[in-house]
């Protein structure tokens, strides 16, 4: 097969008032027609700069400044403004990151495909044709109820939908390559999966090119061909994905692998990367991965790696690639692993029936929803809905669920930052619900919260040594030194200098803030934290580091944590107990190992079939689920009353009953509860 | 040497406090790099220094006219007798141009007057002649044939001096420069007209250097001419001219800050209370901007001159009357744009209240007070800062309508709003008196235009949606 | 919808209440009508008999709330409080205190207002969208650049300046145009045609540069770089996108005006002789007639709140996520 798409030496620089800095720098790649090729990095390792190049659709800060970009025998770099606008759409089709923005929100639909279509065909065409071209699309993209859906705004449509939206544009002109940037970053995990697949039908049937820019190697190893990983503007490693998934060659990719929590085992530390990615406007010399490779040597600061063929169809970009391929494998394996392993005190195993520390009961919490001419209430959205749990002293009670479907309100309806609307949440013997106004400082010293968003949870106006000590002083703790004293040892206790506190939060990285987010958290000694989201905002790298310090606190200290997530591998690591919840509701619940080894509810299968694995041939999960019943409606909005199980309209295995009867909690063994009426 | 007593007016302590609270700001400020950082955007645009050049030279000059003072006349009983004339700095500085009144209009530069006047000659024969100037041009001893190569070699010389005045004003700070930046001389000459990075500090040399080469030469002509004419009343038109810049900066910069403390703190409330706060603070910002702004400053003004004018006792001379007229009108017109601040203060306290750093400190069981005061307050002081410049410019034209419709400042006040008023009765005249409208509108012109061009360098620097996308 | 409508609403007349109270408290207890009756009558005819008298014929000699020398709802009924302040709920703005009636003033002044406000309003707005377009179609040239500081220059200019250069070179210098004054049927046209274009051009810069913002806002938004990704030409994403979008709180801003139409330009009017509610408010003002001032406070109140109202109908017509959810 020949290149479709031919980069070479492909730079872009972006102009900013502190300096010039390249994000793409002297990239060289090519696609086969046909081929699905991933391009896969960290955040602001420049892959999503590299696609808009390819578009000539950069940002105006942005320039490309040298390198050929040929796309099926095409200079696109030599082409004129209106040339090119030829090019796009017809020969290069792209759908981006978050369908929700990249709609126009006020037009129908069907007119933007349409346009689309107009657009890409060459001479006026009869206005039926548009019409069938449209209908075709969407059936293509397999957009439930068409007709429907092209007299609708992008509003009304659900994520998955919208996506699907975009891709029938991007393919209206039928187009040879197809670029995908991020396209399931911003979806749930089920309708990721459908995306996914519906991606991959697309490319066999009209026999396209993708390029599919990713940061999740699950998402490559679900759907790509060949890989090339950049790192700092250049790519640093390309192979077939089937040999690079077998065995990595450069030190980044394969610490990229072993910082996955998928594979390692409860009791293991991940494996992490020290450090950051290095700043681009500096003038590199030697290696750039090299501040945080394990295995540098002399000459890796002195003189910067080529690209390198170790065969004919893989690169790396690593003066000594053989010698780390020798010392590490991606597959876990304690004996090669240099995770250190943790004590942990208790385990799912051999649990001993310790206090609950925290007890919630029949909790509801409804958001009012208000309406009619005085703006009374006139309905409520249920957020959670009768949802009872136990967490052990010392445990982590890992939270699971798609977006919407409550844990994040019943975290917070935990920690009081809510108020229930029913219920009760027993912390320590005390009805939090209920809690009196002189108690509430006792309790809230004693539980705390660590938010998603290390950018939003750090007031940008305050230093670090006063974000610290602000709950100390809040709650009047006393300590036996002063502040300062404690200030300095919080941030000695999550690897931070002293000199921290008195620094902004913007003069920190993403991993930095959240280990403060952290600190803050500890500086008034909680025994419950509920942490929502921790990692989900991280890149895997600095995921590991975060996941690593949480779990040697919780050994420290004797922590509880309430740990919510919407990725199932990071709860899995995480969790001793783990709840799936659906719409507001448990569904499933039980220790980590039951649930997720023998998931039991419909739904629990359902997600954890459509989490990509970052092994292909190899399922995350040890039981390899049917993925029938992916449903093709994405979560409906917990409004109304629904007198069934919530998971009846997307339930393959839906009986009578089920639309009639809420299904009461039954027993799968000791460890593990079901809330369906199939058991 | 004659003795002074300083007198000041409530308006004088109102420019002063503004002026060490701006100092104190900038002090504050340099201390905190994410303070500092917009600022340093904010002198890197060289429009926008540009622009702070011109308009720091009408601060200095109204600050100049805040310095109230009364001479003394004499000595009775050992008790001093103060004159009832309320002078300023800048009334010393002007005192030739000020005194030299002449009998009514005359045009600029003129040597006679504007309009014609029965004298006797020397016969004893009435006659109607343009009688000479009592000041201006007096040194020409014939009028007609040395006023043009007099005017000319004058502004020559002006204008030489200027160039003398720059050189050395331009060689000073750079040798203190290359001193301080550790550079010679040379190169650092060579950086400023090529750098781009100094393009700012050239834009600043620029500037001082234009306004030198009109200035210089006015300030020296204006010693023997009355540079702009005179009005009705034969009073220098650059002297009024001069004087109403205190009361537009005055108005410009008052007006938002004395209800700025309400603005915010009702905006913050509103915004992060939500409930019933919300509810009460929405209905009167939305009651207070459904009242057409004129409307209501006219009847706040009418009901405060009725107020004036029944209790002339409360008001011991003619000044402290006009200056807390225009104190009253200030706060009028406060009251009538605190509203548009407040909303966008409560539109972003609410945007604020959802963050996780709000969250976090509810989880702390700090008070809604601190939150407010610790929390929100820093992360929107951009936007009163933004509310603070952009709305200068639009008060101090609003000033101007004001007077005329006979609602502004004090009619003994001078101020831009009082000149044109005046002036535009002599619009019929045949020929037109020109200048006096001519001069008012230039020198607002002036002073709006410094302000709104250094209000978007401000606004570029502050606002976070204006910034470039960097991916 | 319908029930959204009527409680915007019943708002609008409870902000009335509050403009009611506003302006009662401001005419009414700052200072006595006797001191009012004093500064118009002057510092020298000022006798107490002469204050009773202009008080009895303007109808402020009875007392505020509660008139106990009545009986029945005339307690309520003959008080300065309902009849200056409720009344102009119905409309009835009584007399003048020159002893004209203001309803019948208002409603003869409103059209010279319009004739003015309207063609200025139709004439400008498509003029300011049209060349905020260019500047953003052509963002970052020379014409943007300079654009931007023409209307920077152009809303530094006092509006005055506007009215007294155009009404001396087309007025005087050029003999165009009368230089001031109003006439009925088509000679006004005549009369008119300076006023609107001096409308029309003292707003270009403050609204230019405004609508410049918003397209460009717009135009850094995501679905903008969709259009173009789609193969569409500039012009295409401008106008069919970026158009679409910003011409929303353009076009409800712009809504919120059209009832102050009626109001009228006040200085404009003024320098022009124009006999619309612009003049008739500022002759209020100089000659200190309290009762047209606070007429014209209510009305003004009144147009403002219909705007707001008839924002929010334009809302839920023109955007489709207002309209559909």
């Amino acid at each position: 097969m020949s290149n479709l798409l031919k980069v070479e030496d492909l730079q872009a620089r972006i102009d900013t008032p502190s300096g010039r800095l390249f994000p793409v720098d002297r990239l060289s790649f090519s696609i086969r027609s046909g081929e699905t090729f991933a391009l896969v990095g960290e955040s602001g390792c420049g892959k999503s700069m590299t696609a808009l190049s390819i578009m000539r659709l950069l940002p105006e800060v942005a320039h490309i400044v040298g390198g050929l970009i040929e796309l099926d025998g095409v200079n696109l770099l030599s082409l004129s403004e209106s040339e090119m606008r030829a090019q796009r759409g017809r020969r290069v089709g792209i759908i981006f990151q978050d369908p929700g923005l990249s709609l126009n929100p006020v037009m129908t639909i069907g007119k933007q495909i349409a346009e689309a279509v107009l657009s890409a065909s060459t001479s006026g065409v009869a206005n039926n044709y548009v019409h069938d071209k449209v209908m075709s699309l969407l059936q293509d993209v397999q957009m439930p109820n068409p007709e429907q859906c092209v007299h609708e705004y992008p509003f009304q449509l659900s994520g998955g939908m919208k996506q699907r939206a975009m891709i029938a544009m991007a393919l209206a002109g039928d187009p040879l390559l197809l670029i995908a940037d991020e396209p399931t970053t911003a979806l749930d995990v089920t309708v990721q999966k459908q995306i996914l697949q519906l991606l991959k039908r697309l490319q066999r049937a009209r026999d396209m090119a993708i390029l599919l820019i990713t940061h999740d190697l699950g998402v490559v190893a679900e759907v790509a061909d060949h890989i090339a990983v950049m790192y700092a503007g250049q790519i640093i490693e390309t192979s077939t994905v089937a040999d690079f998934f077998k065995q990595p060659h450069h030190p980044y990719s394969q610490k990229l692998f072993k910082s996955l929590p998928d594979r390692a085992r409860h009791d293991q530390q991940l494996a992490v990367i020290p450090g950051a990615v290095p700043d681009l406007s500096q003038d590199f010399i030697g290696c750039r991965f090299v501040e945080r490779c394990d295995h540098h040597q002399e000459r890796c600061f002195q003189q910067l790696p080529l690209l390198l063929a170790t065969n004919e169809s893989r690169q790396v970009r690593c003066h000594f690639w053989k010698d780390t391929v020798v010392c590490s494998s991606i597959m876990p394996c304690p004996a090669l692993d240099d995770g250190k392993h943790l004590v942990i005190t208790q385990s799912t195993e051999n649990l001993v029936p310790a206090p609950p520390l925290l007890q919630v009961k029949q909790l509801k919490l409804y958001y009012p929803r208000y309406g009619g001419l005085f703006r009374r209430e006139i309905g409520v959205m249920k957020a959670v809905e009768d949802v009872s749990l136990t967490v052990a002293q010392g445990q982590t009670l890992g939270l699971v669920g798609e977006s919407g479907c409550g844990k994040s309100s019943l975290g917070k309806a935990i920690l009081r930052l809510l108020k229930p609307t029913a219920g009760q949440v027993v912390f320590n013997g005390m009805d939090v619900a209920q809690i009196a106004a002189s108690d509430m400082p006792s309790f809230r010293q004693q539980a705390q919260i660590i938010f998603q968003d290390p950018f939003a949870s750090l007031n940008p106006r305050i230093r670090i040594g006063e974000i610290l000590a602000e709950g100390i002083e809040s709650l009047k703790i006393i300590h036996s030194g002063d502040l300062q004293d404690r200030v300095e040892q919080l941030l000695h206790m999550v690897g931070l200098e002293p000199s921290a506190k008195v620094r902004y939060p913007h003069e920190f990285s993403g991993g930095q803030r959240q280990r403060i987010a952290i600190t803050r958290a500890l500086s008034v000694n909680p025994s419950l934290i509920v942490c929502d989201e921790p990692t989900s905002a991280l890149d895997v790298s600095v995921q590991a580091q975060i996941l690593n310090l949480l779990r040697q606190l919780q050994s420290e200290k004797q922590l509880t944590y309430v740990f919510i997530s919407h990725n199932i591998s990071v709860v899995r690591y995480m969790a001793d107990e783990i709840a799936v919840m659906y719409l507001g509701r448990i569904v499933e619940r039980g220790a980590t190992a039951s649930v997720l080894g023998s998931p039991k509810h419909p739904y629990t299968q359902t997600l954890l079939a459509a989490v990509p694995a970052a092994y292909p041939a190899q399922q995350l999960f040890d039981k390899a689920v049917d993925t029938l019943h992916l449903a093709h409606s994405d979560m409906r909005l917990p409004a109304g009353k629904s007198a069934g199980c919530a998971f009846y309209s997307r339930c393959t295995f839906a009986r009578a009953e089920c639309s009639q009867l809420q299904p009461v909690e039954r027993k799968v063994n000791v460890h593990h509860t079901v809330n369906c009426h199939l058991y | 040497m004659t003795h002074y007593r300083l007198d000041f007016l409530w308006s004088d302590y109102l420019v002063w406090s503004i002026v060490s609270a701006v100092i104190i700001y900038a002090w504050y400020v340099q201390k905190y790099p994410h303070l500092l950082s917009p600022w340093k955007l904010v002198v890197c645009n060289s429009r926008g220094m540009a622009a702070a050049t011109v308009f720091l030279v009408f601060i200095v000059i109204s600050c100049a006219d805040s310095i109230h003072y009364r001479s003394e006349l004499s000595v009775q009983d050992g008790k001093s007798v103060y004159s009832t004339e309320l002078n300023s700095a800048l009334d010393l500085i002007l005192e030739p141009i000020k005194k030299n009144r002449e009998k009514t209009y005359s045009a600029p530069f003129a040597t006679h007057l504007f309009s014609k006047e029965t004298v006797k000659n020397e016969l004893g024969h009435d006659q109607r002649i343009f009688p000479r100037l009592r000041f201006g041009g007096t040194h020409l001893a014939d009028p007609v044939a040395d006023w043009l190569p007099d005017i000319f070699k004058k502004s020559l010389s002006g204008i030489l001096m200027a160039c003398v005045i720059w050189l050395f004003g331009f060689l000073v700070v750079l040798s203190v420069m290359s001193r301080l930046k550790k550079t010679p001389i040379k190169k650092l000459y060579a950086s400023i007209w090529s750098d781009s990075s100094m393009s700012a500090f050239r834009a600043v040399c620029i500037t001082i250097a234009i306004m030198l080469l009109i200035g210089v030469p006015l300030v020296y002509l204006a010693s023997y001419y009355h540079v702009f004419g005179t009005d009705k009343v034969g009073q220098d038109v650059c002297y009024q001219a001069l004087k109403s810049i205190r009361t537009g900066m005055v108005i410009g910069l008052l007006a938002t800050i004395v209800t700025l403390p309400i603005a915010v703190l009702l905006g913050v409330m509103a915004g992060y209370l939500r409930g019933w706060v919300d509810d009460c603070i929405q209905y009167i910002y939305t009651t207070l901007s459904s009242i057409p702004s004129v409307l209501l400053i006219a009847a706040s003004v009418l009901m405060m001159q009725v107020y004036i004018e029944n209790h002339t006792e409360l008001f011991p001379s003619a000044e402290s009357r006009a200056d807390i007229r225009l104190l009253a009108l200030c706060v009028i017109l406060g009251m009538t744009s605190w509203t548009g601040l407040c909303r966008l203060l409560r539109g972003e306290s609410m945007r604020l209240r959802e963050l996780e750093y709000i969250q976090a400190a509810h989880a702390f069981a700090v008070s809604d007070w601190r939150i407010m005061m610790q929390h929100i307050l820093p992360n929107v002081m951009h936007i009163v800062i933004m509310a603070l410049v952009m709305d200068f410019s639009g008060l101090v034209l609003a000033e101007a309508v004001l007077s005329y419709v006979g609602v502004g400042v004090d009619t003994s006040m001078m101020s831009f709003g009082t000149m044109i008023n005046s002036a535009r009765l002599e619009m019929a005249r045949e020929p037109m008196v020109w200048w006096s409208l001519s001069v008012a509108f230039t020198f607002m012109l002036l002073l709006v235009l410094a302000a709104n061009i250094f209000a978007d360098a401000v606004r570029e620097a502050f606002d976070p949606r204006l910034k470039a996308k960097v991916p | 919808m319908g029930a959204y409508l009527f409680r915007r609403i019943l708002y609008g007349i409870l902000v009335l209440v509050g403009v009611n109270m506003i302006t009662f408290g401001l005419f009414f207890f700052v200072n006595s009508p006797d001191d009012m009756a004093r500064a118009q009558l002057g510092l020298k005819r000022v006798t107490p008999a002469a204050v009773e008298k202009w008080k009895v014929e303007r109808g402020y000699d009875k007392p505020l709330f509660v008139n106990n020398a009545v009986q029945g709802f005339a307690k309520v009924n003959e008080t300065i409080f309902y009849e200056k302040s409720i009344k102009l709920f119905a409309f009835e703005f009584g007399e003048s205190d020159q002893g004209r009636n203001i309803g019948f003033d208002i409603a003869n002044r409103m059209w010279p207002s319009l004739a003015v406000q309207l063609p200025a309003f139709m004439i400008g707005l498509p003029i300011y969208l049209s060349f905020a377009l260019l500047m953003a179609f052509l963002r970052s040239t020379y014409v943007d650049i300079w654009g931007v500081l023409l209307c920077v220059l152009m809303m530094s200019i006092s509006v005055m300046f506007y009215i007294i250069a155009g009404q001396y070179f087309f007025g005087k210098l050029w003999n165009l145009v009368p230089i001031s004054g109003y006439d009925t049927g088509f000679d006004a046209i005549k009369f008119l045609a300076l006023p609107i274009l001096i409308s029309v051009i003292s707003g270009l810069g403050s609204n230019a540069r405004w609508y410049r913002t918003i397209f460009l806002e717009e135009m850094s938004k995501d679905y903008v770089r969709t259009a173009r990704a789609k193969g569409l030409p500039e012009h295409k994403v401008l106008f069919v996108h970026v158009l679409k979008n910003a011409l929303i709180p353009i076009l409800t801003g712009v809504v919120a005006l059209i009832p102050m139409l009626f109001m009228g330009a006040l200085i404009t009017e003024s320098f022009f002789g124009i006999p619309g509610l612009g003049s008739y408010t500022i002759d209020a003002i100089t000659q200190q007639d309290f009762a047209i001032v606070r007429a014209m406070v209510f009305l003004g109140s009144v147009l403002y709140i219909i705007g707001l109202i008839l924002t929010d109908i334009s809302y839920t017509l023109v955007d489709p996520r207002v309209r559909l959810s």
